[in-house]
């Protein structure tokens, strides 16, 4: 009984892997891949194709958290995300001023410098600056936080593993191992294949959706499509670790959240458009 | 001639009142402790606006380095619980008590005057919508308090380690691990000068701040107004000592510690505030 009991959970296993893979094949990865675009307010974009993704913690481990409990996540429209964080410059040219550093947590480490990633924003502040720079530049792009789902889909960048013990992690990541304590100029490191920089560190990034823990299910034939969280909360989901995070926390399904109305000097975001 | 003169009295300490405003703590703390009654028998203690020492200075015994002392100012009054929230209050607000299974090792005390235990910071916050939604109308918004409330709730005005003179089993339940009532009912022990009974013991109690380091001001005109904490986390800070706690110095008024905001422990709890709408 065992035998048959443990055969049908490999088949089944590779039957969810195969499943997986599908999405990269559609693609030359590094033919096709980066692909990027200018916006406004010298604003990248890079083109991140839809399909299915596990999302949570690939490789369970004892370092995983309760609430990353892996699930089948299809995306069925591409998007685009910026390449870099927002900065202060581009928060500038859009705002007409820089952010209010007043309750802004962690501000005696701050650099305000036009190419660093702008920080001391709540949620409530990047939503009227998404409001003005969409009124601002009504063309046939909408600009608008990432879904959690979409972020972590465009961090993995078909990577399906967790990077928890990456020889070159500081290669590519700012985390409190290599930050000396404060952030850095936007996109210094190396970018993941969608062209995508800084994902891991630097600045933890704001997301749309309100936090909740994952409904449990775990199915390629049934994955969750497009989700955007729950209608309320009390936290929005904040992505990627920040120059204060430790670096096992710098990965890309590691969840953190905040209250929408607290900022704090580790705390910036980036936007994704969408025709 | 008599009256008019009593007005003029009366009139001249009202505006001594008034003008004692940007000092308050001292002035009003004679006249302290101030409840109110609130829902399900709950207990508000008024606690006024104003400026404390958040941390522990270098010099006390047991502190951690995560107590840096720093000037915080609070602009708001606000009234905060005199007891932990109570099994049966929550049971009141929900309509069920959390499962078994987030107490972990310890069953908790059943008993309805004991304060609720096993509860995730997060169901803390279902119980917030619940009693917010249930009471809407009446004035008041309930949450938990922030970090720096919590500690100025708890400090009373005292500088020392312990806000409660005396032995510290006459205001602390710590130390009990082996009793196999565990908590206490709320309020058993002393209070503080605001009014507040457990806040060195019985439970721990869960605070709506992430995790980390202070913003630090070392002088009274640099104060944080109002901190918050961090943005971004998902570690929130826990107050106050348990039953379980074994060393005294869990138990001091600057003590931090925190847990995963969705997990629930058998010796965490809370108590929230209210603040006017």
């Amino acid at each position: 009984m065992n035998t048959i009991k443990y055969l049908c959970w490999v088949t089944l296993v590779q039957f969810l892997w195969g499943c997986g893979n599908n999405s990269t094949e559609k693609y030359q990865l590094n033919e096709t891949f980066p692909v990027i675009r200018q916006g406004p307010n010298d604003m990248k974009f890079a083109f991140i194709p839809n399909g299915l993704f596990r999302m949570g913690a690939v490789d369970s481990g004892s370092a995983d958290w309760e609430d990353e409990n892996i699930h089948w996540v299809k995306l069925t429209k591409d998007y685009w995300m910026q390449t870099t964080e927002v900065t202060f410059g581009q928060w500038h040219s859009v705002m007409g001023s820089y952010p209010d550093t007043k309750g802004c947590h962690g501000k005696n480490t701050l650099t305000i410098e036009n190419d660093f990633p702008v920080v001391c924003v709540s949620w409530d502040d990047v939503k009227i600056f998404i409001d003005k720079l969409n009124y601002q530049k009504s063309n046939h792009f909408t600009y608008r936080l990432p879904t959690e789902a979409e972020w972590e889909n465009a961090a993995r960048a078909f990577h399906e593993s967790d990077y928890s013990i990456q020889s070159a992690h500081d290669s590519f990541i700012w985390s409190k191992q290599n930050s000396k304590g404060v952030s850095h100029r936007v996109g210094q490191l190396k970018p993941n294949l969608f062209g995508l920089y800084d994902t891991f560190g630097n600045v933890a990034e704001w997301t749309a959706d309100w936090y909740k823990t994952y409904p449990v299910v775990d199915s390629s034939l049934n994955p969750i499509k497009n989700p955007n969280g729950p209608a309320k909360g009390v936290h929005k989901v904040i992505r990627g670790g920040s120059y204060l995070s430790h670096r096992i926390n710098c990965i890309p399904h590691r969840r953190s959240r905040g209250f929408p109305n607290n900022k704090g000097s580790d705390t910036g975001f980036r936007l994704v458009r969408v025709e | 001639m008599t009256i008019t003169f009593k007005k003029v009295i009366f009139s001249i300490s009202l505006l001594s009142l008034v003008s004692c405003g940007d000092t308050p703590t001292s002035q009003l703390t004679d006249e302290l402790p101030i409840t109110h009654s609130g829902p399900h028998n709950m207990e508000f203690s008024q606690i006024p606006a104003g400026f404390f020492q958040m941390g522990s200075p270098e010099t006390e015994p047991g502190r951690n380095k995560d107590e840096t002392l720093h000037w915080v100012k609070l602009t708001k009054d606000y009234e905060i619980q005199t007891k932990e929230m109570t099994r049966g209050q929550w049971f009141a607000v929900m309509g069920e008590y959390p499962p078994r299974k987030d107490c972990g090792t310890f069953a908790p005390n059943t008993k309805e005057d004991h304060p609720i235990t096993c509860v995730s910071w997060d169901r803390v916050h279902e119980f917030l919508v619940q009693l917010n939604s249930q009471n809407e109308g009446d004035g008041y918004s309930y949450r938990l308090p922030t970090e720096a409330e919590w500690e100025y709730a708890a400090r009373a005005n005292t500088t020392t380690p312990f806000s409660i003179e005396g032995p510290i089993e006459s205001f602390a339940r710590i130390i009990s691990g082996r009793d196999p009532e565990m908590t206490l009912p709320v309020g058993s022990l002393k209070a503080n000068g605001f009014g507040l009974y457990d806040v060195h013991g019985n439970v721990h109690e869960w605070v709506s701040d992430w995790s980390g380091d202070y913003e630090i001001a070392d002088s009274k005109d640099d104060a944080i107004e109002d901190p918050k904490g961090p943005a971004s986390g998902s570690f929130a800070v826990i107050r106050s000592n348990s039953w379980l706690g074994i060393t005294t110095s869990e138990s001091r008024s600057a003590f931090r510690t925190w847990a995963r905001a969705t997990s629930g422990g058998f010796d965490v709890g809370f108590r929230i505030i209210r603040t006017q709408l």
